[in-house]
């Protein structure tokens, strides 16, 4: 029989993700925003071979489309917003 | 073992010769898992079997070659595990016993009937479902009940008809060893070992950040399955779409049209070379015909008849379990928690086939003396079929037998036959493709017809044949997301990953929206649930690896393979090591700080005050719970301690959804007139 005997990580201040606001683990991003922002900085090539666009058509077109998911919508308006493109090279 | 609030009790009730008996052999106890199996079994052994009611508890009375004997039935599992370290702070728990149901009076009477019963008798027989769980029911009974001073014997069966049940009982095993119990009582002292070590690590993980005692709990099985669709929510959520054009051109060949299938093109340049193949000339460069012929599919076993049974008819898999034991509890089809896809010649095809002709007129046109099987087998039971046994059904009940009489009658049809054709073109850089097929031979699916063969013409070809392009249509498309989980795709995932069993995969799935973790049909996880996969994926103590390595030595048990008790060390070590390396997650607190704030979204039942919204359950950050509507804001204050769940039923006065929390069923409106007529 033990006890969880480590007392709990204090809270750390400032470590908030620069999308929503929450907690992350690392870095600017929280969990759900550096995935997106992943998927995000991959999926460019593909747009890149089919329509020869530029980076910043390419948030727009995607942030058009259905299928895009909401943490990748949330990055996109995040980085037009404050037209800070350093998250997508976290 | 003490058992609080037992009963007297009264062998007056008795009458002298039911319990002496007239016989001179002491009467034989058959424990069977449930009430409507017991009166099966009596009826089975002897038609004019009385029944009696002993304290309240059904029993069934008869003879069987020259014995007397006893039916009792359980209610499921009247024994349960439980701990006596009550610090919700202290884990992991590893000092477990099995005790009886003691908050059930009926099962305090029910096992006060059994003991005496049992003292009575020369021998038992344990007649529960011939499977893991029900081993482990009746052995629970036997063990706790000191029936293992008498001759113990089990009955096994897959069908509860008349002819089984005689031969099952001319025919009891005996066992030097219990395997299946073995394996069940692991697998619950497994279950429960970590189920309450990882629920109280959630809990004091969310107390020690937010200050705050929720109840959170997990499992063993529930954490990957919840961690899956948090993975694939993930995915969804983080889901960039990729362009591609769909390119396909119609041809004609010999005057003949066909539609030809090319390559997805990924870029303009390409769809511009496609677009220049109008009116240029292909050549064909491959031409095949064929038949194929489709076998029927293989007979049920529980899993393939859950999703099939979702795929046509959109029946949950726990719903489509508990039909399926109604209609085994009526003799209509076999057991049910079945992994094999196998039918042996025991079950008596002609008889079955025979009797089920007279409500499927298809019985006259099979075609092989033996059904076609699949790989899957159990050494327990065989596939689910129907028994031939006919009684009027009527909705769901009806939809699902017709379904196993439809797929068992059509394992003796012939094949059905698809005459196939595949063509290639080469046009430019392009490689062309089209298939044809024409059902040629329905076969088995003049029995079975849930399965759609699509078919389509195309014309015949030889190599070298010229084709006209006289069209090219491409169709600018975007790659999607994956598809959320359904029901029973989540039951395949479990599956064909190895963990639960057949018997567990459908409740746990139930379990996680119970515990407000997932949602809605196409599954989608809640703020709570993320929390809890996201803490659990972050931490990495509850792998699918691990899962499934306990999966195996669990079932290494029920094969004579492995020790209980190493096995019970094993996991015991596991759980030790894994917790040992628990790191604290804040952002698993902050994701539970928001969860609090947004309410659980446990919904009560529809908001009476705007008829619009619901009752969701809210815990305020001082720990005090109400509902509140999620439309109009109507709120009502709720009790701080307790569980609460809804009562399914509306306040007579007021029409507030009712409440329920242990035995007191109130109404959670403060300005409900009931209170005032109360409190006056």
């Amino acid at each position: 029989m033990g006890v969880l005997s480590e007392p709990g990580v204090p809270k750390q201040q400032n470590k908030k993700c620069v999308v929503c606001g929450s907690y992350s683990e690392e870095g600017l991003l929280c969990f759900k925003h550096r995935t997106a922002a992943k998927s995000l900085t991959e999926g460019y090539k593909y747009w890149k071979e089919a329509f020869n666009i530029s980076f910043n058509e390419y948030l727009k077109e995607v942030r058009k489309r259905p299928e895009t998911g909401v943490w990748v919508k949330e990055v996109i308006d995040y980085i037009v917003a404050s037209n800070d493109l350093s998250i997508i090279s976290e | 073992m003490s058992r609080a609030g037992g009963v007297a009790w009264s062998a007056h009730r008795l009458d002298a010769a039911e319990v002496a008996g007239s016989n001179p052999a002491r009467p034989t106890l058959i424990i069977a898992e449930k009430n409507d199996a017991a009166k099966r079994i009596a009826f089975a052994l002897d038609r004019s079997y009385k029944k009696l009611a002993l304290e309240g508890v059904p029993v069934y009375v008869g003879s069987w070659n020259s014995t007397k004997f006893y039916v009792i039935p359980a209610r499921g599992h009247l024994y349960t595990l439980k701990t006596d370290v009550g610090d919700l702070s202290l884990f992991p728990v590893l000092d477990v016993e099995w005790v009886p149901l003691e908050d059930d009076r009926y099962v305090i009477k029910l096992l006060e009937v059994m003991k005496k019963l049992l003292r009575e008798s020369e021998q038992v027989v344990i007649a529960c479902d011939y499977d893991i769980e029900g081993e482990t029911i009746g052995f629970n009974i036997v063990k706790y009940n000191g029936g293992f001073e008498k001759v113990v014997k089990r009955a096994k069966f897959s069908t509860l008809t008349v002819e089984e049940l005689k031969h099952s009982f001319n025919s009891l095993l005996t066992r030097d060893k219990w395997l299946m119990a073995d394996a069940g009582r692991t697998r619950h002292y497994i279950d429960f070992m970590w189920g309450i070590s990882l629920s109280r690590l959630l809990m004091e993980e969310v107390r020690r950040g937010t200050g705050k005692r929720l109840s959170l709990s997990i499992g063993r099985v529930q954490g990957p399955t919840l961690i899956e669709i948090y993975n694939r929510e993930s995915e969804i959520n983080s889901y960039v779409p990729k362009p591609y054009w769909k390119f396909k051109v119609i041809g004609e060949i010999k005057g003949e049209e066909l539609e030809l299938s090319g390559p997805n093109l990924r870029s303009l340049e390409e769809v511009q070379r496609a677009k220049e193949l109008k009116g240029k000339i292909g050549k064909v460069t491959f031409f095949d015909k064929s038949m194929e012929e489709i076998k029927p599919p293989y007979p049920f076993n529980l899993s393939d008849l859950q999703k099939e049974v979702y795929r046509l008819f959109g029946i949950q898999p726990w719903e489509s379990l508990a039909i399926l034991e109604k209609l085994y509890l009526r003799a209509l089809i076999s057991y049910p928690r079945t992994s094999s896809q196998k039918l042996p010649p025991a079950i008596n095809y002609k008889s079955i086939l025979t009797k089920l002709g007279q409500r499927y007129k298809e019985t006259a046109n099979i075609s092989r003396s033996y059904p076609v099987e699949g790989p899957m087998d159990d050494p327990a039971h065989p596939a689910i079929y129907p028994t031939g046994e006919l009684q009027p059904l009527s909705g769901t009940e009806f939809k699902l037998y017709d379904l196993v009489a439809r797929r068992f009658i059509g394992t003796f049809y012939r094949n059905a036959k698809v005459a196939k054709k595949y063509i290639k073109v080469r046009a430019d850089v392009f490689d062309l493709e089209a298939d044809g097929a024409a059902l040629v031979d329905r076969g088995w699916l003049e029995v079975y017809p849930f399965k759609e063969i699509r078919e389509k013409s195309i014309p015949d070809a030889s190599v070298g044949d010229k084709v006209l392009i006289k069209d090219v249509k491409v169709e600018l498309t975007y790659t999607k997301p994956p598809s959320r989980y359904t029901p029973s795709s989540l039951l395949e995932w479990m599956e064909s990953n190895e963990i639960g069993t057949k018997a567990t995969r459908a409740d746990i799935i139930k379990t996680l929206y119970k515990r407000g973790y997932i949602k809605g049909n196409r599954i989608e996880i809640t703020e709570l649930g993320f929390s809890v996969a996201r803490y659990f994926s972050f931490s990495q103590i509850i792998t699918l690896e691990m899962t499934r390595k306990l999966e195996n030595s669990l079932e290494n048990i029920e094969f004579g393979k492995a020790h209980p008790s190493y096995v019970l060390g094993e996991s015991a070590r596991f759980l030790i090591e894994e917790l040992k390396n628990v790191k604290h997650s804040e952002e698993m607190v902050e994701l539970t700080r928001k969860y609090l704030a947004a309410g659980t979204g446990e919904s009560f039942g529809k908001c009476p005050v705007c008829g619009k919204g619901e009752l969701i359950l809210h815990i305020s950050q001082a720990g005090k719970r109400y509902l509140k509507c999620n439309v109009c804001g109507a709120s009502a204050p709720l009790p701080r301690k307790g569980k609460l769940v809804p009562a399914k039923k509306n306040c007579s006065y007021c029409g507030w959804p009712m409440i329920k929390r242990g035995g007191w069923v109130f109404c959670p409106n403060p300005e409900c007139p009931s209170s005032k007529i109360k409190s006056a």
